[in-house]
């Protein structure tokens, strides 16, 4: 299971990559990240979740508990 | 009394679009509140509350996002980057460090974008929505599976070990000051991305 976990993790890390190389084809015809964020980031509700996350990740893995122990040991 | 009138009739259509939002804010928190962190699900709730104040009106709204000189903003993150990357994780200087880099980033982020340089086609509209749905189930399936492993993880250690979260994959790789380094840089590079974009439509 610990494999299977790890295979999504990095098929979602693969997919991230193709859409953002695949944005500079034409004939894909889907926008690049950042034409992708002007829009997205345009109104103020998904700009504050978006950089509040963005942000929590830095305090996450550099400042607070990164990992938590199991409830039952 | 026509501006009266207007806020009226746009004030649920406000609503109705940072809803969605509002509940990915506000479902973070609760599994903050699982993991026992105060300081995390005291963020992400006081997040929640603001854009409800703000959805419902009751916010400063409307001064713009002042111009950011790129080069005086990529010099501060690489300072803040080497200090990220020399400090001690988990250490006071870290946490200064990242407190005051989230302080400066939604102070820019609550500004209102500048208005776009063109008005959006269809055609373009079309490829921006390909693009958020293709991002948005990338997103979707990649938090679904760290809920997924975060739930099994909190049982046993056995199970944390069957069903590790990204968390437990980075963190003894954050260990090393070269990776941090290298996180420290890809994380301060997303945030300028982040804070410099975003362009109001001109139609809008």
């Amino acid at each position: 299971m610990r494999d299977v976990t790890i295979g999504i993790y990095l098929l979602c890390l693969v997919a991230a990559l193709v859409l953002a190389v695949g944005a500079h084809r034409p004939s894909w015809r889907i926008a690049k990240v950042t034409e992708m964020l002007d829009a997205v980031l345009a109104e103020r509700a998904p700009r504050i979740v978006i950089v509040v996350f963005w942000w929590w990740l830095g305090w996450h893995f550099l400042v607070g508990q990164t990992v938590d122990p199991p409830v039952l040991g | 009394m026509v501006g009266i009138v207007s806020e009226a009739r746009t004030r649920p259509r406000a609503w109705l679009r940072a809803a969605p939002w509002i509940f990915i804010l506000a479902a973070i928190c609760l599994v903050q509140i699982v993991r026992q962190q105060p300081v995390d699900a005291a963020i992400f709730g006081a997040g929640t509350v603001v854009l409800a104040l703000d959805a419902a009106g009751a916010l400063p709204t409307r001064r713009v996002r002042p111009a950011i000189g790129l080069t005086a903003v990529i010099a501060a993150a690489t300072l803040v980057a080497v200090v990220l990357a020399l400090a001690p994780r988990h250490g006071v200087v870290a946490g200064i460090a990242v407190a005051a880099v989230g302080l400066v980033a939604l102070a820019l982020a609550w500004f209102l974008p500048p208005v776009a340089a063109a008005p959006d086609g269809p055609q373009r509209r079309l490829r921006v929505r390909r693009a958020a749905i293709g991002w948005a189930c990338v997103a979707l399936v990649m938090c679904l599976v760290e809920l997924w492993s975060f739930l099994m993880g909190r049982l046993t250690t056995d199970a944390k070990g069957e069903h590790p979260a990204i968390s437990e994959l980075l963190d003894p790789v954050l260990d090393d000051a070269i990776w941090r380094a290298v996180f420290a840089i890809a994380w301060l590079a997303l945030g300028v991305l982040l804070v410099t974009r975003g362009r109001r439509a001109r139609d809008a």
